[in-house]
């Protein structure tokens, strides 16, 4: 966010129709967002899909974004967060597109998950049983370093109400990964 | 995991799937806005999407165009339903379809657009919604999702789309809509006393901060520019294509 007001001229520029503007939005925050969708547990592929779909959504719901710090990550990180905890639904909407665009045909799936990260099936597994608000809370303050103020303005919640609700979210995740039997750093980290 | 990146293919596709959402025709939740905009203003920049009416009266340069090849077809429906059309004839690469609600309710398109009917729309002109799709290889049908038991009909017709280039004028300044190819030197606008023309983009530019934000370095800069401009209307000459010959007016930033 260290180039928020690049990116509001952008944005800006966007609204207007600018395309090259919006592309720029996209490239500044394509890697970002997609390595958030592959933390959340989503397969290589998925990732891919949570990650086009959350620029689809920045488009399609342009006139309701929220910036924060001068910049459209957050709503997007918290937007991928959703459709990455409730895929099925929300992919829907862009599926034709989804499976209409190319992709590297040569490249081994199996290839793929080995250059990326470590599944966190059980974070994905006890994330989703969150309130998404919490979900997305805890995601963007501990995964992605957010500033609870700034989470909670994009939320839309009181930073006193994101507080409490960060603390209940952190204990109950970290019961349930207690309870899976996770002990991996991400985990710890979640849970502090 | 700091150099985990999309399949560059997939990226690329998306970014151009991006540009070209960007510059296609508002979808159809927005259209109604759209024009409301143009009636309440009166004047308005042209871009290459989102003008559609405009532009196949006025024939900007660089706006899609629309060539339909055989007569459209009707269909009236209710609820959700797939409606089969005639073969399509070589070189379409688009469908017009235009859906009147004749009941209230929500009616989809298949790339998710979708238009919400109330009662005070039925039987007025609110009912009717316009709205075009890329076609797809071998595509014989037209999915509408409906509310159950929500009464349409669908006027359909294949058709080639394409964009116009931009014209180039005796000073070699290029004129016409905005598109995905960039900005051209006049850009389309209608004027306050209702004429269509051309306005210089950079002129446009520096009176819509566009200019300056280029030179700014910190928001407190922009909030600054704001401030100093703020209720204030810069007023710029509206030329035919020549680029010298005024014809209007129009006001940024009232």
């Amino acid at each position: 966010m260290e180039d928020g007001w690049e990116e509001l001229s952008d944005w800006s520029r966007a609204l207007k129709r600018d395309p090259r503007a919006f592309a720029r939005i996209f490239d500044r925050h394509e890697g970002r967002v997609f390595r958030h969708s592959l933390n959340l547990g989503a397969s290589f592929h998925d990732a891919e899909d949570v990650t086009a779909a959350s620029f689809f959504e920045l488009w399609r719901r342009r006139d309701k974004v929220r910036i924060v710090e001068g910049s459209t990550l957050p709503w997007l990180l918290v937007t991928a967060t959703n459709i990455s905890l409730n895929s099925r639904r929300s992919l829907r909407r862009y599926r034709t597109v989804l499976d209409r665009l190319p992709r590297t045909t040569d490249i081994d799936e199996n290839v793929r998950l080995g250059s990326s990260i470590d599944k966190n099936e059980d974070l994905y597994r006890s994330l989703k049983q969150l309130n998404p608000t919490d979900g997305s809370l805890l995601v963007l303050t501990a995964v992605d370093g957010v500033a609870i103020n700034d989470a909670a303005r994009l939320l839309g919640i009181s930073d006193g109400a994101a507080r409490v609700r960060l603390h209940r979210a952190r204990k109950r995740l970290q019961n349930q990964l207690d309870r899976s039997g996770d002990t991996r750093p991400h985990a710890e980290g979640v849970g502090r | 995991m700091t150099d985990t990146k999309m399949d560059r293919v997939f990226a690329h596709a998306v970014r151009e799937e991006l540009i070209h959402g960007v510059t296609k025709p508002s979808r159809i939740r927005h259209r109604r806005r759209w024009i409301g905009l143009g009636i309440v203003v009166g004047f308005g920049v042209l871009a290459g999407g989102g003008t559609a009416i405009a532009a196949s009266i006025w024939g900007v340069p660089g706006t899609p165009q629309q060539t339909t090849l055989i007569p459209p077809e009707h269909f009236t429906e209710t609820g959700t339903a797939t409606v089969v059309l005639s073969a399509a004839p070589a070189h379409t690469n688009d469908v017009q379809l235009s859906l009147v609600c004749l009941s209230p309710g929500s009616f989809t398109f298949s790339d998710g657009a979708s238009v919400e009917c109330g009662p005070s729309d039925i039987g007025a002109s609110s009912a009717v919604s316009t709205y075009d799709l890329p076609a797809k290889p071998g595509q014989t049908s037209v999915t509408i999702t409906a509310s159950p038991g929500a009464h349409w009909s669908l006027t359909a017709g294949w058709t080639i789309k394409t964009t116009t280039p931009w014209g180039t004028n005796g000073r070699g300044q290029t004129y016409g809509a905005q598109n995905s190819n960039g900005t051209p030197d006049l850009i389309a606008a209608v004027a306050t006393n209702g004429k269509t023309g051309y306005v210089f983009a950079k002129q446009l530019a520096d009176a819509d901060g566009d200019t300056a934000a280029q030179h700014f370095t910190s928001p407190a800069q922009a909030l600054a520019w704001q401030k100093v401009h703020a209720g204030k209307t810069t007023v710029i000459p509206v030329y035919e294509s020549d680029g010298t010959t005024q014809i209007g007016v129009f006001n940024v930033g009232s």
